[in-house]
C-alpha cells in the first residue's frame, strides 16, 4: 500500500503540471474559439431537438439563445484566465463547470461526442489542483516551487483518466460484441456504415474506406490491435519508453479513425490527451527560451538603430 | 496522512470511481456525457446495413444531390442525422423540408436543383459503397426550392 501511495504521490516539478495547465487549457481556447460558429448554433437548434443528458438535466428546455451565448462567452474569457493563470483559485473551478456544462448541451442536442469527454475530466482534476503556482500571473512574483506531491498526484489521475477512458471503450466492444468483436466483421460493418451515412447526409466520406472494405482480413488485424490498445491502455502507467510506445500506437489507432471514417478526434490527435505521461515541461520550457531569444534580439536590434 | 495526500487520494478515488461507474450501465443504452460508456464503433451491424432518413435534392434529367449537414442541422453529422429523425418521427418532415428549401435557394451548390426531399432509405453499405447499388427509398415529404433552377 505504501509502495502505490508513494509512487500515486512522487513528487513532481511545479512546472510539469503548469505545463499541463497550458496544453490543456490551451487547447479548450483554441477549440472554443476556433469553432465559435457551431457553439453560436446551438442557441437557434429547434426545442424538439433537445433532449438533455449529465449536468443538463437539470433543464426542461433549452436555454433562452442569449443565456447560451452569454455562458459561452464567460468560457472563453475563463479559459483565457485558466491558460494564464489568473486568479487559478476562483476561475479554474468556474472554467471547469462552464466548459462541463457547455460541452454537455453541446451534446444534449443528438448524441453524447466521446471527443470531447477527457477533455472536460482532464480540466476538472486540473481545477482542483494547484496548477498555477509556475508560469502563472499568480506566480509572477514568486519563484518555482520545489517538487511536492501535489503536483505530482494530478498527473497521475490525468494520466488514469486517459487510460480509464480507452479501457471502457475496449470492454464495450467486449460486452456488446464479444470476442467475436476481434474478428474484424464488426469493425469492416462499422466502417460500411459510416461512410455510407456521411455520403447519405451530404458529408465527405473517406476516400480510404471503399477500396479497403474489399479486404476483410485487414480489418481482423485492426480489429486486434484496437483491442489490444484500448485494453492495454494502464500499461502506460508505467511511464518513460513504455508509455511513449502506447500513446505512439493510441495515436495510430485515431490516425487510422480518421483516414477511413473521417471522425476527428482532436484531443488525443495532438497529444495533449498523452501529455500526462510526459515531462510536459521540456518542450513548453524551449519554446520559452527561444521565443525570449527572439524577443531579446528584436529588441536588441531597436536599440541598436535608435542609436 | 498530510493534507496533500488526503485531498489528493479523496479527489483521484471519486473522480476514478465517477468514471468507471458506467460499467454498470448497459453499454447500448446508458451512455452520457461525460461519464460515458463509450460504445463507439462496439455495435453490430450485420450487412452493414443503413435504414435512415435523410434529405437529397433533385432536378431535371434525374440530377440530384444529397443535402449537407449545414444545411439541416450544422456541420455534425449526426446532429443533421437526428433532426431529421425527430422532424420524421414528430410528423413534421414537410417542416423540415420547407426550412431545408429555403436554405438551399440561397446556396449556389444547388442552384441546378429544384426540389427537395425528405425520403427514408435502406441500404446496405457494401453493395452502395462498392458495388454502386442503391437500396429501396420512400419520400416523406417533398417541396420546392424557392426561385427554382437558376
Amino acid at each position: 500500500m505504501n509502495a502505490v501511495l508513494g509512487w500515486w504521490f512522487r513528487p513532481a516539478p511545479a512546472e510539469r503540471l503548469a505545463a499541463l495547465r497550458i496544453l490543456v487549457g490551451g487547447f479548450a481556447l483554441l477549440y472554443l474559439t476556433t469553432r465559435l460558429p457551431l457553439f453560436l448554433g446551438y442557441a437557434h437548434f429547434p426545442a424538439r431537438d433537445f433532449v438533455p443528458l449529465g449536468v443538463t438535466r437539470l433543464l426542461e428546455a433549452p436555454l433562452a439563445p442569449g443565456t447560451h451565448v452569454a455562458i459561452l462567452v464567460v468560457t472563453i474569457v475563463l479559459a483565457a484566465a485558466f491558460v494564464a493563470g489568473v486568479f487559478y483559485r476562483f476561475t479554474a473551478p468556474l472554467f471547469a463547470l462552464c466548459l462541463l456544462w457547455l460541452l454537455t448541451y453541446r451534446s444534449s442536442w443528438s448524441m453524447p461526442f466521446h471527443t470531447e469527454n477527457l477533455l472536460a475530466l482532464h480540466v476538472i482534476v486540473l481545477a482542483l489542483a494547484p496548477a498555477a503556482d509556475a508560469w502563472a500571473f499568480d506566480a509572477r512574483r514568486r519563484d518555482a516551487p520545489s517538487p511536492r506531491e501535489a503536483y505530482g498526484w494530478p498527473l497521475k489521475l490525468m494520466a488514469a483518466l486517459t487510460c480509464l477512458t480507452y479501457v471502457l471503450a475496449g470492454i464495450a466492444k467486449l460486452r456488446l460484441g464479444g470476442m467475436a468483436w476481434a474478428e474484424g466483421e464488426f469493425l469492416r460493418d462499422q466502417v460500411a456504415v459510416d461512410n455510407l451515412r456521411k455520403v447519405l447526409l451530404g458529408a465527405d466520406a473517406s476516400p480510404l474506406a471503399t477500396p479497403l472494405l474489399e479486404h476483410p482480413w485487414l480489418f481482423e488485424v485492426m480489429a486486434i490491435a484496437t483491442l489490444a490498445i484500448e485494453l492495454g491502455a494502464p500499461i502506460a502507467m508505467a511511464g518513460g519508453r513504455v508509455a511513449l510506445a502506447w500513446a505512439l500506437m493510441a495515436w495510430g489507432f485515431h490516425v487510422g479513425v480518421v483516414a477511413l471514417m473521417a471522425i476527428v478526434f482532436p484531443y488525443p490527435l495532438v497529444w495533449v490527451a498523452y501529455a500526462p505521461f510526459f515531462a510536459a515541461e521540456r518542450p513548453l520550457a524551449w519554446v520559452g527560451r527561444k521565443l525570449r531569444s527572439l524577443t531579446a534580439r528584436r529588441w536588441g536590434r531597436h536599440a541598436a538603430s535608435d542609436m | 496522512m498530510t493534507a496533500t495526500r488526503l485531498w489528493g487520494g479523496l479527489v483521484s478515488l471519486v473522480l476514478l470511481a465517477t468514471v468507471a461507474y458506467p460499467l454498470r450501465r448497459d453499454p447500448a443504452y446508458g451512455d452520457s456525457f461525460p461519464l460515458s460508456t463509450y460504445p463507439m464503433f462496439a455495435f453490430k451491424r450485420p450487412g452493414a446495413r443503413v435504414a435512415i432518413d435523410y434529405v437529397v435534392a433533385t432536378g431535371p434529367d434525374g440530377a440530384r444531390r444529397h443535402v449537407p449537414p449545414d444545411l439541416v442541422a450544422n456541420h455534425e453529422v449526426m446532429q443533421a442525422l437526428m433532426t431529421i429523425r425527430r422532424a420524421v418521427q414528430s410528423g413534421k418532415a414537410s417542416t423540415l423540408c420547407a426550412e431545408v428549401a429555403a436554405r438551399a435557394a440561397r446556396d449556389r451548390r444547388f442552384k441546378a436543383l429544384d426540389t427537395i426531399q425528405v425520403v427514408f432509405g435502406d441500404h446496405r453499405g457494401l453493395d452502395f459503397l462498392v458495388h454502386g447499388r442503391r437500396g429501396p427509398e420512400r419520400t416523406h415529404a417533398r417541396c420546392p426550392i424557392p426561385g427554382g433552377i437558376r
